[in-house]
């Protein structure tokens, strides 16, 4: 759904780690091992989307497997990205989605392991692992299967996401969470994730515009909330907005993980690189 | 016994029950769906807990509307208490001859008897009134009426004589019917031209008292006739015209 000239400029840049890089498969990645040197350190089985220049022939006629060689300096990093399908992400998941689509292009093209995991109270959904640029169709696919739905409990379904290597995690949410988000980050970094956040909010959420007697009803849980929007009121919401968003950053810098708030109303590609080189995911 | 005076006004009644009814109507909330009332369910709560005092200013606000309207509307109404002994009123009316002056296009009679009938408008139902004459004799020309049409009628029978009113008389007569009940309010009005009344007693005088002048006393007898002419105003110059069977 990102147009190809994004994507190209998109190629440019590439996701930074600030740990060591987990070590073991081929990638681009430095690592924070000195030398500087080709040498050669390690073998690892082939997987479609790997760089066939680095394929050694000598091990494929040997054992009659595929095997890339690897290098000392280059080390892979895995990259997770978590996308909320809760249903409240209702209006939100067209920017949400394109989130997800850019990081995954840039841990892709970036030489990552990519999985995505739509975050859903009836089971997540797990993208299988994605390697190298033509893999960048696949994800595509794989995000026009999710679709958000359900009233989901974030912290839960974080808790319950499986199968995390370590390396870079994304989270891409609205955190509307009871207790915050901070309990989900902290069972990620526990997994050895190095978490970055961000949040998604809808052009109605962050600038209400409403008048009268209304009956806000919530698409997820049902419930509603008889409000009568006077300039109030409206006001009580915008401070209830900027303490909420504050309490994210806040519960983000604490754990230092960089968090970034994307505003679901504004065209994507145009804000989204000044957004995450802002916020230290670069 | 509650009663209104101006009972024509009960259909301001309507107001307050009007602001009730369009209260009732404004409650429409027009439903909306949202992602999520997240956000929104901390801002209600907020709202509610860190003001109660506009909450109770938005729930004073229909009743105190409600209670205005409605006090206004009874208050057009008039609201009157009558029963056990109603009020009297005594109107003493000066039928001397000088209350035919003419001012205005009409008698000083007529101008008091037009006062009369207003304040009989003013009077709350179940007025008692009696009606005294004050010419050459004081006569009782109704007493204790509450029935308005007869004391408009003898009222407007009341003519004047050819003689001086004698007033104290009337007025005696009056506060003697006074002191009868003093249990009651009684009102004693009298009705002339240029009277100073007493303590407690009301006056209504009508007619400008400047150019006053006519026949205060007039009789007749075979063959000789006596006429007083009194003039209250400046000097002035009469004329005395004197006719018999109709001829000068």
């Amino acid at each position: 759904m990102l147009s190809d000239a994004f994507l190209a400029r998109l190629d440019t840049l590439r996701l930074a780690v600030r740990g060591r890089a987990a070590g073991g498969a081929g990638g681009s990645r430095r690592s924070r091992q000195t030398g500087s040197s080709a040498e050669f350190s390690d073998y690892r089985e082939y997987i479609p989307g790997d760089d066939i220049r680095r394929i050694d022939w000598n091990a494929m006629a040997r054992f009659d497997k595929v095997f890339l060689k690897l290098f000392m300096e280059e080390q892979e990093s895995a990259v997770t990205v978590l996308l909320d399908g809760s249903a409240s992400m209702g209006d939100k998941w067209e920017a949400a989605r394109q989130a997800a689509e850019a990081v995954g292009y840039l841990a892709l093209t970036g030489g990552d392991r990519l999985r995505v995991i739509c975050l859903q109270a009836d089971g997540n959904r797990i993208s299988p692992p994605m390697s190298g640029r033509q893999a960048y169709a696949r994800l595509e696919q794989f995000l026009d299967t999710c679709a958000p739905r359900g009233a989901g409990n974030l912290t839960e379904s974080v808790m319950r996401a499986e199968g995390l290597r370590k390396g870079l995690c994304f989270l891409i949410s609205d955190c509307y969470a009871e207790d915050g988000i901070g309990t989900a980050l902290d069972s990620l970094r526990y997994r050895r994730q190095e978490c970055a956040m961000i949040q998604v909010m809808s052009a109605f959420e962050l600038n209400p515009e409403l008048d009268g007697a209304v009956k806000l009803t919530d698409s997820e849980s049902g419930e509603s909330v008889d409000l009568l929007a006077d300039r109030e009121a409206l006001e009580n919401y915008r401070g209830t907005l900027a303490s909420f968003l504050d309490g994210v950053r806040e519960t983000c810098f604490r754990r230092e993980t960089p968090c970034a708030l994307l505003d679901a109303g504004q065209n994507f590609e145009e804000i989204w690189i000044p957004l995450i080189s802002r916020s230290n995911m670069l | 016994m509650l009663t209104f005076a101006a009972p024509q006004f009960a259909l301001f009644l309507a107001v307050p029950a009007g602001i009730v009814v369009l209260y009732l109507l404004r409650r429409k909330y027009l439903p909306r769906l949202v992602p999520s009332t997240f956000l929104w369910q901390t801002a209600v709560r907020d709202h509610a807990a860190n003001k109660p005092l506009q909450r109770l200013r938005k729930n004073l606000l229909l009743p105190v509307q409600f209670l205005a309207a409605l006090v206004l509307a009874l208050a057009l109404m008039q609201p009157c208490l009558t029963g056990g002994k109603a009020a009297r009123t005594v109107m003493i009316f000066d039928l001397s001859a000088g209350m035919q002056a003419v001012s205005d296009g009409r008698t000083r009679l007529d101008e008091a008897k037009e006062r009369a009938e207003e304040l009989l408008r003013g009077l709350p139902p179940g007025e008692e009134i009696t009606v005294l004459s004050a010419g050459a004799e004081v006569r009782q020309v109704l007493t204790g009426s509450t029935d308005r049409e007869d004391i408009r009628l003898a009222v407007r029978g009341l003519a004047c004589g050819r003689t001086g009113a004698d007033l104290d008389r009337a007025v005696s007569l009056a506060e003697a019917i006074r002191r009868e009940d003093p249990e009651r309010g009684t009102r004693i009005v009298v009705f002339s031209d240029n009277y100073i009344p007493p303590a407690g007693i009301g006056a209504v005088n009508a007619g400008k008292g400047a150019e006053n002048r006519g026949v205060y006393a007039l009789a007749a007898e075979e063959g000789s006739a006596y006429a007083r002419i009194c003039n209250y105003g400046g000097d002035c110059t009469l004329t005395l015209y004197c006719e018999a069977d109709g001829r000068l």
